[in-house]
């Protein structure tokens, strides 16, 4: 349950304190704000304390849904008194109780942080020899104006306002060491923006000395580019074209994942390919790169000398399953053009096997050598038996 | 421009508001639809509240305005005029 009350007499720290109070709690954890004698040297007389008394209540109950939803609290009593207070008499009560006391005591900080922060209640004070003065408090949330949207989001469910980002409850102190450098929004974004500009430069500048000048002694370990394709004269050609290409033997690239990906090469020298075509043609403009490596090398490799037993010759499709669907149209070709390139696979050697073991009585073909062989045999058989 | 319907408006003052200006409310006749810094403007105005211009905050209908915004205000609307706060201790 929740206690909320605004009153004008003295409040009583034992019977707060009773309120909350319930056998299944461990803990009951108390704050109580008195009031001092004295402020800045100064005598205080008295205290007198004033308030919008509905909104006040509002906001301390909306203080007591905030706890709930942070921790496992079972009651919550918050009594603040108006009027004259006395010096040394409570002026505010906080009481949480909770079956554990962590929970009860973070409850009761925040709550007396809140309060100062939020709640329309205000103190003057009445000194002996000077002006009265109203205090205000450090903690006010509205006066960091920051932070007003971002408390009302929390303490009030129906009010969405779109632009804020995270509920805050309460403006709490930043250590200071972790404060490095204090300043303004503008200046941030200055300062943001300048670096943006500086970083922008850098990478152009980065990219032109890759991708657009080549000297000779162009370091191309060191450079970005992963392809660069460069027209030099050479005798006897119109043009030609040196192509350099990052190796990559172990990327996921190189692991048939990307099938139409580019595969590794030489990057130093013209472009050797795999399949041996003849790179330094005379013929103008004839790109080196249209073919494509479609995967590790050891495939390559078992696809190229499939291409070469099946006599495939001639540039082959970046993709694989190009490739594959080439290789096996070429299979039913043969096999469509040589029936017994076909019947020759269906005789397999272990077929043959266990045909020979069931029938070992099924004729088979005799050569005239065995005939001969075999008669022979049947004369000789024959004649020891007449004897 | 938009229809200026006028509507009376509540307003409540506290602390060094309610000192300053000599009452604890009063009432004031404003446009419906207003921005926050034109409200804090009248209400300065019309009851000399100036020495405390640029610390206070207003409180429509028991809830904190937002400053910067627009405010809808409408027949006897509740504008409370909140001075740093000082509760607690």
């Amino acid at each position: 349950m929740n206690f909320v009350k605004i009153l004008n007499s003295k409040l009583s720290v034992e019977e707060i304190s009773n309120l909350v109070s319930s056998p299944s709690c461990g803990a009951i954890s108390l704050f109580v704000g008195t009031t001092r004698d004295n402020f800045e040297n100064k005598q205080v007389v008295q205290l007198e304390y004033e308030a919008y008394e509905p909104m006040a209540e509002k906001t301390m109950r909306k203080v007591c849904e905030d706890i709930r939803r942070k921790w496992k609290v079972e009651h919550i009593a918050i009594y603040h008194r108006l009027g004259i207070v006395p010096v040394m008499e409570a002026s505010v009560v906080i009481a949480v109780s909770s079956p554990h006391r962590a929970e009860a005591l973070q409850a009761v900080q925040y709550a007396i942080d809140t309060i100062k922060s939020l709640t329309p209640i205000w103190k003057k004070e009445v000194y002996a020899s000077e002006q009265a003065e109203w205090k205000e408090n450090k903690e006010c949330a509205w006066k960091s104006k920051i932070l007003l949207d971002k408390i009302k989001l929390e303490s009030s469910e129906e009010v969405r306002v779109p632009d804020v980002q995270e509920p805050y409850p309460v403006p709490t102190e930043v250590p200071p060491h972790f404060i490095q450098i204090k300043a303004g929004c503008k200046e941030i974004a200055c300062r943001i923006s300048s670096f943006i500009k500086r970083k922008r430069e850098q990478v152009n500048l980065g990219n032109i000395q890759d991708f657009c000048y080549h000297g000779n002694a162009t370091a191309s370990d060191s450079s970005c580019a992963r392809i660069d394709a460069l027209l030099i004269r050479r005798k006897d050609s119109k043009s030609h074209l040196r192509v350099r290409r990052v190796l990559n033997p172990w990327g996921p690239q190189t692991r048939g994942i990307d099938p139409g990906s580019m595969g590794c090469t030489n990057p130093q020298d013209p472009v050797k390919t795999l399949f041996k075509m003849n790179v330094n043609e005379k013929s103008p403009n004839k790109p080196d790169i249209s073919v494509g490596m479609a995967g590790p090398v050891g495939i390559e490799e078992r696809l190229s000398n499939a291409e070469c037993h099946l006599k495939l010759h001639g540039p082959v499709p970046k993709d694989i399953y190009s490739r594959l669907k080439q290789i096996e149209d070429r299979i039913l070709h043969l096999e469509g053009l040589s029936p017994e390139y076909f019947q020759f696979w269906e005789n397999a050697p272990f077929e043959e096997e266990s045909e020979v073991k069931y029938r070992q009585t099924r004729k088979r073909t005799y050569s005239t050598a065995e005939l001969e062989n075999k008669l022979c045999d049947l004369e000789y058989k024959l004649s020891v038996k007449g004897k | 421009m938009a229809d200026m319907l006028i509507v009376e408006i509540q307003v409540l003052f506290f602390a060094k508001a309610r000192e300053l200006c000599g009452q604890k409310e009063s009432h004031l006749l404003i446009p419906s639809t207003v921005s926050y810094n034109d409200l804090v403007d009248q209400i300065v105005k019309t009851f000399s509240l100036e020495s405390i211009q640029h610390n206070l905050i207003l409180a429509i209908n028991e809830e904190y305005a937002t400053t910067g915004s627009i405010v809808q205000l409408k027949e006897g609307d509740k504008v409370a005029v909140i001075p740093p706060l000082s509760g607690g201790i």
